[in-house]
């Protein structure tokens, strides 16, 4: 079966399901029994299950099926999650800590979408440039193109066509090599800093003799493959780190989860 | 908008797997404790250490040992060492199976009393059953259990390139039939021993014999050599017709012997007289030509090797070179444009088919074991009217790397072959000849069809040699979120150290990565010393015996992929092993096991989430097909 059909025949089997826990809570309703009860425990088995990936992820080596067959299931179970939760919520939300615990939720919610957004559009983005670069390599890398950079810059002051391309590559350049991208870079990383470093390198050329314009034209590559490899850190970097933020509040929502049922059984003198 | 907030600043997420990844091996545990072994040697694990002074007084008498010149052997590897140390005596039942065919092995065998039979077509065995494809999204898994189809294996349909053939060789067509019907039937066995004496044995010899042809291996003759010394599967199963005394002899052995030249002329003797018959048998487009035209054919066929068993010393030197220098480098085994003298059949290694393409060659395909080349030309020739005039070949083939290719001529063939061959066997008449003989030479557009293997893919996977891949990881950059968590679940299969590495080179978004790719050609087992280095005889899964390595970095420096690498030898305890006499650390070779401990599929391509690394058969173009074509 194409990917397309799998995707469709699971959003049909969620829907469905929904539905069905929707009549379920109208069932409820229309007896006069207690719908969130219903609801709540349906949510809390459904939040069960969306753990299940961790674990599975954790016990590699168990015959239980690839790990992208789980994510995919964990995707869909989120959906239906996130519409029993609003099935299970009043409206307005009252009290600091159910506002707290429906943050909470929202949050996981909403970073498992963007994640989800992420891992569909980040991949191609970063195919899109020339090389591959694990994040683990890319200090190296860096630290090699500002080396190479650094000789080329040297060596263009000693072929007799002045220091142009030394001066540029000190007031410029020397600071792209060997600093870290700014803040904004690191959300939003565009190639607005290198297309003006390359024409302004390419403004030089009027300056420069022939051995000038050889070595700017081999800077002009290594500020390319600088910017690849900051992309290449940016991109890689975000969604590490969103996929830490997911996991980290997924383990605050369980203690939440679990304070709250306690709360809401004392409450009802259960326990 | 937290998360974009927390972005903002340096954090430190991946420490733990910066020290994970491209670790120097075990390296970080030079800190912890040593322990000082004798540094192991090439015979510290012979294949069997239970051979007797006494066998092997017996074993020098015997043919053809008696007529070798133990002076022709080094002084660090004599002869009676090689016997002692890299052959092992097999006693054989009536009925007991020596190697099944489709296996693996690294080993040749001597018949030193008795006698064994070879089987000319396959044998179907009851439990010959095939891996499933593996399945990428949930429903596919879950179908694949729910309605479990039977490959064609499972039904007992033997392999293609595999037929039958009748006892009497002019027997009707339906005869062949009725033969191949009771071939394809599974033969029943039975199993005795256990450990390193466990027999496989058929149950029913007469019937097996009979519907089956044979062939007789007698006392002092040698049989299996071919698949040991190439690398590749048996051609065939071997079974003890009587009780049998058989010498195995493990290849690294064999290329001792091989310095003898009264032993040399048994190998190349037997090549010719039994090897290239059998070979022809088993060739579908044979399978209705006579035995006396089978005679004919092999009598004025010719054996030709092209390039060196050891080509990666010229990859790794042509890695610089320019596409056409490279080919230009490549043996050349039939020239486009050129007379079609004669068809050839490729039966080991790969051949590069191409065309001239405005100043260069554009590759159309590599043939591997059992492919021909010349045939639709040398057909079209054949059925020519008295005043056309022939065509000659309309494309060139190459040795990439190391071919071992059969040529029939073409008078041969148009006398003993192509009069036997059904119409529906032959390939279409060339409607549309790029070549012909005093016609100039249009240049073909260059564009894959629908369906197809782009052609830069292709051109990237042969210069690569990454055709040479049974088990290649191949990444989908289009789909990989760079997560790590492959890196992360290999390092978990395997003590803490992952055993490949997720770079390498990249076609498109198709990144071929630094992991062991199981080869059809397995280079890096040609000069290991002790076999610590081998091959599975079932699953083809190359893999290294962490006690029999002796740390000569033999098989690292061949792999021409750079796959394999050299880590610290431990102990059970974890201790880093050192050498007694200079006190430094002993290294063992460390490779992708596509992790053999772990039942299903290797743990990288179980944890990727996003379905973006798969193994892939490169050595078959379907496989890229459907790798390419993937939705």
């Amino acid at each position: 079966m194409s990917r397309q059909n799998t995707r469709i025949l699971a959003w049909t089997i969620t829907i469905c399901l929904i539905a069905l826990t929707a009549s379920g809570v109208q069932w409820f309703r229309d007896h006069l029994a207690d719908e969130s009860t219903l609801t709540g425990w349906i949510l809390l088995l459904s939040t069960f299950g969306l753990f299940l990936l961790s674990e599975r992820k954790r016990k590699i080596t168990h015959p239980w099926g690839p790990v992208a067959i789980w994510l995919q299931v964990h995707t869909y179970l989120g959906v239906y999650a996130s519409v029993i939760f609003l099935m299970h919520i009043g409206w307005p939300v009252r009290g600091a800590f159910e506002i707290l615990l429906a943050s909470c939720f929202v949050f996981v919610a909403c970073s498992g979408i963007v994640l989800a957004i992420y891992s569909r559009t980040v991949p191609k983005k970063l195919a899109a440039v020339a090389r591959d670069y694990p994040l683990e390599q890319i200090p190296v890398f860096a630290a090699q193109v500002a080396n190479q950079a650094h000789e080329l810059a040297v060596q263009s002051a000693s072929f007799g066509e002045g220091a142009t391309l030394a001066e540029y590559y000190k007031r410029r350049l020397l600071p792209f090599f060997n600093e870290p991208r700014g803040s904004m870079y690191r959300m939003f990383p565009t190639g607005a800093t290198k297309r003006r470093l390359l024409r302004e390198l390419g403004d030089l050329d009027r300056y420069l003799a022939s051995q000038g314009v050889a070595c700017r034209i081999k800077l002009s590559q290594m500020v390319q493959n600088k910017d690849d490899l900051d992309f290449h850190s940016a991109m890689q970097v975000r969604l590490r780190f969103l996929f830490a933020l997911h996991v980290a509040f997924t383990w605050s929502l369980a203690i939440l989860i679990a304070t709250h049922v306690i709360l809401v059984y004392r409450f009802q003198g259960v326990m | 908008m937290l998360a974009f907030a927390l972005l903002a600043f340096p954090v430190g997420l991946d420490v733990k797997l910066l020290s994970l990844y491209r670790a120097p091996s075990n390296g970080t545990r030079m800190s912890l404790q040593m322990i000082s072994v004798e540094r192991p040697d090439r015979w510290d694990h012979p294949l069997d250490p239970g051979i007797s002074d006494q066998t092997l007084d017996w074993l020098s008498v015997q043919h053809p040992f008696a007529r070798m010149d133990a002076d022709r052997f080094a002084r660090t590897a004599p002869l009676r060492d090689v016997l002692k140390n890299d052959c092992r005596l097999l006693e054989f039942e009536k009925g007991d199976i020596v190697f099944r065919e489709g296996q693996y092995g690294g080993s040749a065998y001597l018949v030193l009393e008795g006698e064994v039979r070879i089987f000319l077509s396959s044998l179907v065995f009851p439990e010959a059953k095939r891996n499933g494809t593996p399945t990428s999204n949930w429903l596919s898994l879950l179908s694949s259990r729910l309605f479990k189809s039977k490959s064609e294996s499972e039904l007992g349909v033997p392999a293609p390139s595999k037929l039958p053939h009748s006892e009497d060789r002019r027997g009707s067509r339906r005869n062949i039939a009725t033969r191949r019907r009771r071939q394809s039937a599974p033969i029943r066995t039975g199993q005795r021993g256990h450990g390193t004496n466990t027999r496989i044995f058929l149950q029913d010899i007469p019937g097996v014999l009979g519907a089956h042809e044979t062939s007789s291996i007698g006392c002092g003759e040698l049989f299996g050599e071919l698949a040991a010394v190439t690398r590749s599967p048996r051609d065939f199963t071997a079974m003890s017709a009587t009780r049998a005394k058989v010498l195995e002899i493990r290849w690294q052995g064999l290329k001792l012997l091989k310095q003898d030249p009264a032993f040399r002329e048994l190998l190349d003797e037997r090549y010719r007289s039994e090897v290239l018959r059998n070979h022809l048998r088993e060739t579908a487009l044979f399978r209705f030509v006579p035995d006396e035209h089978i005679d004919q054919i092999v009598a004025n066929a010719r054996l030709e090797a092209f390039g060196t068993l050891e080509w990666y010393a010229d990859f790794r030197k042509s890695s610089g070179k320019t596409p056409a220098e490279r080919i230009d480098k490549e043996p050349l085994v039939a020239e486009e444009g050129h007379y079609a003298t004669g068809l050839w059949i490729i039966r080991g290694g790969f051949a590069r088919l191409s065309r001239r393409q405005g100043a260069g060659h554009r590759t159309l395909a590599y043939l591997g074991k059992g492919q021909m080349f010349g045939l639709r030309e040398l057909v079209h020739n054949f059925r020519l009217q008295e005043h056309d005039a022939p065509l000659p070949f309309q494309e060139s083939l190459r040795a990439i790397g190391y071919v071992d290719a059969l040529c029939i001529p073409k008078q041969t063939l148009f006398a003993h072959v192509l009069p036997f061959v059904r119409k529906v066997d032959l390939p279409k008449p060339i409607s549309e000849a790029r070549y012909r003989f005093g016609q100039p030479l249009m240049d073909a557009p260059l564009h894959a069809r629908k369906h197809s293997v782009d052609t830069g893919l292709l051109e990237f996977l042969v210069d690569q040699r990454l055709i040479n891949g049974k088990q290649t990881m191949v990444i989908d950059t289009n789909r990989c979120t760079r997560c790590d968590d492959c890196v992360r679940a290999c390092a978990a299969t395997h003590g803490g150290t992952p055993v490949f590495e997720r770079t390498g080179p990249q076609y498109g978004p198709w990144m071929f990565a630094h992991a062991c790719m199981h080869c059809e050609d397995p280079v890096c087992m040609i000069g290991c010393p002790t076999g610590a280095i081998h091959r599975a005889s079932e699953s083809g899964l190359v893999s290294i015996s962490g006690e029999s390595c002796i740390g000569c970095k033999s098989c690292a420096e061949s792999c021409p992929y750079g796959n394999i690498r050299m880590v610290k030898a431990l102990d059970q305890q974890g201790r880093v092993k050192v050498a007694e006499a200079t006190g430094e650390p002993i290294l063992r070779a460390s490779k992708c096991d596509l992790c053999a401990d772990v039942s299903g599929r290797p743990s990288c391509q179980t944890a990727c989430p996003h379905a973006a690394l798969q193994r892939v058969n490169l050595s078959q173009v379907q496989q890229v097909k459907m790798l390419t074509h993937r939705i």
